[in-house]
Order: structure tokens, then sequence, then C-alpha cells
């Protein structure tokens, strides 16, 4: 094993802060040997995506691939990682962990022995690191240094080695869980019969969200993962080698406490006074009690570690408590009340629309020209169609034209609209969508009527959007490299620049009139597709609905005939008003569509 | 001299006050935008009734020459007047593409149905004609 290829993953959703040194770390561990970086990008708005593309070392840069993820939590974006993983070995590395020297070298020798799925390393705290971040660190010291050997029942993601054929034989991660994946992995894993271990000797810095309100959501993510894990695998009830049952019981005694607080203070209240003795009593008892076991477990982590930050166990640890008790009044409402959870509910960072079904099962394409004044051209963009997307439904909008267009319409054998008065783009791909969402498609194509776009670039288009990767997917024609020449290439560059830094990812091509959207685009666009010259503003629009636009590198052609509508007058106004919109969509509340 | 201006003053305010109800009875304009000539009438008007009260305004803002504060009461109250019909002009403009977006969707639903009617009047009426034909030969 010691020679064998590795696919690292690594899932990444804001984590730009870290992410060059994690990425560094990993090329440093893997060089001399065959290996390739999975960097799944799960729709991050901080320019996460961009961090690879800035890589110095060029074998590392070599190694990357970058994947827009599905969206749908860290679990299913580790998942497509692991899905298109080219080695034996899947080194899963989160976002926030920097892998040390000798990292990888234990690891694979675990892996040696067949029976071994994963191997874990251990998780150190980085140097220079704050309170809570000691905290959390020494609480895992504490806990790994009680187990006996190195087997385990229980193995982390994220600072993790994994046989890529054990991973598939128990079906991958289980998407439905936001946190404690790793925990009903792990239990998976044992029960088909591996072994799973953990190499103190391979060291990893994990950088912990170092603040108190940090610290706490991150506990409330694990509890509340705990829960779902423990609903799933009902026998873990107590726990496993990591997470022992008195640790678990912390947050069912705390709950308790808390009960007995409130009803004390009603009693008293009410004025039953021996009931409120009783609860008062109760509550101090078990209060006592965690307290008492946090200070000796306090005391041990200092004797072991010699950092006194483990001193603070019992005042942290008791809030810890306190978050663990409201993650399990909330998961029993939302299991109760609404039938179950979902992965996004242990995660509240994310926006509870990105979950779900988000694969476009109806493959009914509809595809949209707006046309003003296209006659000479608009037989040539249908023959092309008819040729490279014969399946397509066409849809042309007559945004008012004043030539043949009118007539030539009926004898084209596609569907039309004519609007009786012009709108312009922004207006006739209003119709368009909203044509399309009366009429039942999922997946609506945007192509311009004059001929620069070609029907073949649009079927690869298609592909992120009906995957479910994307729920949108622009065409662009810069995406190799090659510019636009003179002062309109620079004013390009520039506005792509302006709507990467403003939208989180990369925008090469911000004019570009070839898009493909999908169920949600296609939701919200229908009322609310800008107008004007809408295309930079679109791209605003949907980042700031956090819908994931993907970019895919096309052709541009010449028009075939006519002249374009873009005079240098029509440009500037088109560059002021995009100006107005790059400035003010940011700050817009967010649209709900009224749908039909 | 001073009495004359103020006549013409309260006149002039007062027909101005005056159209603006009339034309909203006549149903020329609409309520929601009289208000803002009803609004400026009313205020012309009492400035030509106590006229003390545009130099107590010019003291109180530490204006020498009083006219000056009535002009720039005008300029402003002009500038919120034309702003609030661009707001009215852009709420129409929206409207408008609706209802053009509506319209051609409608005009597309309509020129469907009728070439489905179309195509299902050519077979009844052939079936007809045949039925026609088996009554003749029957008879």
């Amino acid at each position: 094993m010691s020679d064998a290829g590795v696919s690292f993953v690594v899932p990444v959703f804001n984590g730009r802060r870290h992410l060059r040194r994690v990425l560094a770390a990993i090329g440093r561990e893997a060089a001399g040997r065959p290996f390739e970086v999975l960097v799944v990008d799960d729709g991050s708005s901080d320019g996460s995506a961009e961090v690879p593309l800035k890589l110095r070392d060029p074998d590392l840069r070599a190694a990357i691939r970058l994947m827009c993820g599905p969206g749908r939590g860290a679990a299913a974006a580790i998942n497509m990682g692991i899905q298109d993983a080219r080695f034996p070995i899947v080194a899963q590395v989160d976002q926030d962990v920097v892998v040390q020297r000798g990292w990888l070298e234990p690891l694979l020798r675990a892996l040696d022995d067949p029976t071994v799925a994963a191997a874990q390393g251990r998780y150190l705290v980085p140097p220079g690191a704050g309170l809570w971040s000691r905290m959390s660190g020494r609480d895992l010291d504490l806990r790994y240094s009680s187990l006996g050997s190195v087997d385990t029942d229980h193995v982390c993601t994220g600072n993790t080695i994994y046989r890529k054929s054990a991973l598939h034989l128990v079906n991958l991660f289980n998407e439905q869980l936001g946190y404690g994946y790793d925990n009903d992995l792990s239990y998976r894993l044992r029960a088909h019969g591996y072994r799973l271990v953990i190499c103190r000797e391979a060291g990893a810095y994990h950088y912990w969200r170092d603040s108190f309100a940090g610290y706490l959501s991150h506990q409330f993510g694990v509890a509340f993962g705990r829960l779902d894990v423990v609903n799933a695998h009902p026998r873990r009830m107590t726990g496993d080698a990591v997470s022992g049952a008195l640790m678990l019981l912390h947050a069912p005694l705390m709950l308790a406490a808390i009960a007995a607080v409130v009803l004390a203070a009603a009693s008293a209240a009410v004025g039953v006074h021996v009931a409120a003795g009783v609860c008062g009593a109760l509550a101090a008892t078990l209060l006592t009690f965690l307290v008492s076991e946090r200070c000796a477990a306090g005391v041990k982590a200092w004797r072991l570690t010699t950092d006194r930050a483990a001193l603070f166990f019992p005042v942290a640890h008791l809030a810890r408590d306190a978050v663990w008790a409201y993650a399990l009044v909330a998961w029993m409402w939302r299991t109760i009340a609404h039938g179950g959870t979902k992965p996004t509910d242990s995660m509240p960072r994310r926006a509870p629309d990105v979950a779900g079904e988000s694969r476009v099962v109806d493959s009914k394409v509809l595809v949209l020209i707006p046309a003003f004044n296209e006659a000479e051209n608009l037989p040539l963009v249908i023959a092309d169609l008819r040729l490279h997307c014969p399946s397509a439904d066409v849809l042309i909008i007559n945004d008012a034209s004043t030539d043949a267009t009118h007539a030539l319409l009926p004898g084209l054998g596609t569907a039309w609209l004519t609007l009786p008065e012009r709108l312009g783009i922004g207006g006739a791909l209003r119709a368009g969508l909203k044509y399309a969402r009366r009429h039942g498609y999922n997946l609506v194509a945007r192509m311009d009527g004059d001929g620069q776009h070609s029907a073949g670039d649009l079927a690869r288009l298609m592909a992120p959007v009906r995957s479910g990767r994307a729920d949108a997917a622009s065409g662009s024609r810069y995406l190799r490299g090659v510019n636009a020449p003179g002062a309109r290439g620079l004013a390009q560059r520039a506005l792509a620049l302006c709507l990467t830094a403003l939208t989180g990812r990369t925008v090469t091509d911000p004019t570009s009139g070839l898009w493909m959207f999908g169920p949600r685009a296609l939701h919200l666009l229908g009322d609310h597709h800008p107008g004007g010259y809408p295309e930079p503003e679109l791209r605003l629009l949907l980042a700031r609905h956090q819908l994931a636009v993907r970019e895919v590198p096309i052709r541009a052609r010449q028009r075939h005939a006519g002249r374009t509508s873009l005079t240098p007058a029509r440009a500037l106004v088109a560059f002021a008003r995009t100006s107005l919109a790059v400035l003010v969509t940011p700050l817009r509340r967010r649209l709900r569509s009224a749908g039909d | 001299m001073t009495n004359v201006v103020q006549i013409v003053a309260v006149a002039v305010s007062a027909s101005l006050l005056v159209t603006v109800i009339d034309l909203v009875h006549r149903r020329r304009l609409r309520e929601e935008y009289a208000f803002v000539w009803l609004i400026g009438a009313l205020g012309l008007l009492g400035l030509a009734v106590w006229r003390n009260s545009l130099d107590l305004v010019a003291r109180w803002l530490g204006v020498y020459y009083p006219p000056a504060v009535l002009l720039l009461a005008v300029i402003l109250a002009v500038f919120i007047v034309s702003l609030y019909f661009s707001v009215v002009i852009s709420k129409q403009r929206q409207q408008i593409e609706r209802l053009v977006e509506e319209l051609a969707l409608l005009e597309a639903d309509v020129r469907a149905s009728r070439t489905v009617a179309s195509t299902n009047v050519v077979p009844n009426a052939a079936g007809e004609r045949q039925q026609a034909a088996g009554d003749a030969h029957l008879g």
C-alpha cells in the first residue's frame, strides 16, 4: 500500500481562511507518489474556489480538480469526490485541517492490513490557538487517550484515509445526515466486519472556530447529528469508544436540570413551596453532578497535556450541555412536528431551499430565442437546433420586430410568442420563462437569434444543470483564456472581475447570451428576470438567491447577417445600468416568486 | 399696493385649489395624484393670506431675502413631485410589461386552441358527410 496512489477529497464551504495551507500541506505530504486532490466547492460565497487556482506549486495545481458540489451538505460533497476518485485510497481532509509532516505514511501502513477500512490521524492543537480551540483539542486528547489500543469503533472524517472499495461496499456516506455522517459510516463499516484504527503518529492541526459562538454552534450541530445517528443505529444509544455513555448522558441530564429549575421557579411563584424545594434540590444535585464530573475530566486533561485551558472544562461544558439540551428539544420537535430531520437542520448556515432532490429527472427542454428583427438569421438558427438538439422544443419570442419576422414565424415549425410592444431581452425572456413554467418544462435554454451561438454548445450546457450540480449554466467565450480584443475586451474583463468578487464564483464571460436554467432558476426568473442588458445583473440576482451558476466553455461565432444592436452610445447606457445594478442588487431583499 | 398683490395671490391660489377639486370632481384627475396638488395649492393659499409667515421662516433660516425661501420651497416641491411621478411611471412601466407578456402568452394560447378546434372540425364534418351518405343509402 505504501506506494499506492491517493485521492484526496476536500469538501469546501466558505473555507477560504485556511484552504491555502490545507492544500499546500497535502501537496507536501503526497509528493513523490501518484495523487490527485478533489476540491469539492459546495457553493462557497467567499471565493474559496479561487484558492486552488492561485497556488504557487505547479505540480499541486496540476493535481487539483475543482468540482462544483451538489449543495446538499458535506456528506453529499464528499460522496461526489469519492465517486470521481481515481485511486484506491481516499484521503478525506477537511477545509480546516492542516496535515503535518509524516501524516500519510503511518496511515497507509495501517491500511496494508486488508481488514482495515479506515485509519484516522490524531488531531493536534495548532500553536497560538485561542482558548476555545485549545479546550476543544484537549477534550479530544482526553477522549482519545482512554482508547486502549489502536482499534476503535469510530473514526472522524476530515483527518482520515479510507479504502475506496470498502466505502463503495457500504454505499458511501449517508447524505441525509448533516453532522454525524462519520459515526454512521464507521458503524456500518464495522458491521461489515472491517476494522477502524487510529494512528497517533499521524498528526494534523485542526483549526476550530475560535469563539464562544462558534464553539456553541458547532456543538449544536454535533448534538443534532448525534441524535440522527442514534435514531438510525438505536444500539449506539450508549455511544462509542470515543464518545462514551457518560458524555452522551450530559444532554438529557442537563435538560432534566433545566426543567427542574423551571418547575421550581413556577412552583415558588404559585406558592407551592414543597414542590419548589424538591425541584430545586433535584436541579442542584444534577448540576453538581455534571460540574464535578467535568471538573474531574478537566484536571485529568490538564495532567495529561499540561495545558491549563483544560481547567475551563466545567464552565465551557456546562454551556455546551445547555446547547445539547436545546438540540435535544429541537431535534424532537422537528422529528415530531415535521416528520423527520433534514441534513440542513444541524447546519443553520445553509439556506433551507438548497436541500432536497435537485437532480432534474424530466428531460423536456425548451429553447427560448428572443428575436428582434432577425428574419434573416432565424431559419439558420432553427436549422442548427434541429440538427444538434432534435428533441428540444423551441419557442421564438418575437419582440415586436418590424421586419419580416412575423410573417416568417408560422413556417418555421416552432412555437412562438409575439410581443405587441417592444420590451427588450429581459421582458421577452420573462414571457418565455412564464410560457415554460405554464407548459411544465423543467429545463430552459436561452440562445440568441443572430446565430452567434452554436446549438452543439447548448447540449454541453445541459449536463451540469441536468445532473443537479448547478441551477444554471452559462456559456463562456473566454473560459479558455482568449479574451475579446480592444477596449471592449478590457471592459468585459473588468466587469468579470467585479462580478467574480461580488458573487464569489468565477465569472469569465459576464455578457454571455447562451444559458441553461434549471427548475429553481426558472421559478425565480419567470417573474424577476432583469431587463435592459440583463446578463450581468442576472448573475448577481442568481448569486443573491444562492443559486449556483456554472460556466461552460463555448465557441463564439460572428452573427450570420445584420448588425448588432449594441452601438457605442447604447454600450455606455448598458455600462451605467450595470454599474447601478452591481451596487444595488446585493443590497436588495430576496424576492419571492409568486408562481402561477 | 401690497393689498393688490395679496388679493391677486389669494385669488390665484384659490382658483388653483378650485381647479384641482374640479378636476377630481370631473374624474379627470385621480384622487391619489390630486393630493400632491391640493397640498401645494393649500400651501400657496396659506402664504398668500398670512404673508408674514414668509418673513418669519426666512428669519428663522437666516435668509436675508425672504422671496428666496419661496423659490426654494417651490423648487423642492417640484423636485418631490417629479420624483413621485417617476416612481409612478416606473410602476406603470412594470405593469405594461407584465400586460404585454401576458397578452403574448394569451395570444399563443388562443392560436393553439384555434388550431386544435380547426383540426377537430374537419374529421367531424367528414363523419357527418359519411353518415348522411349512409342514411341516403338506407333510404
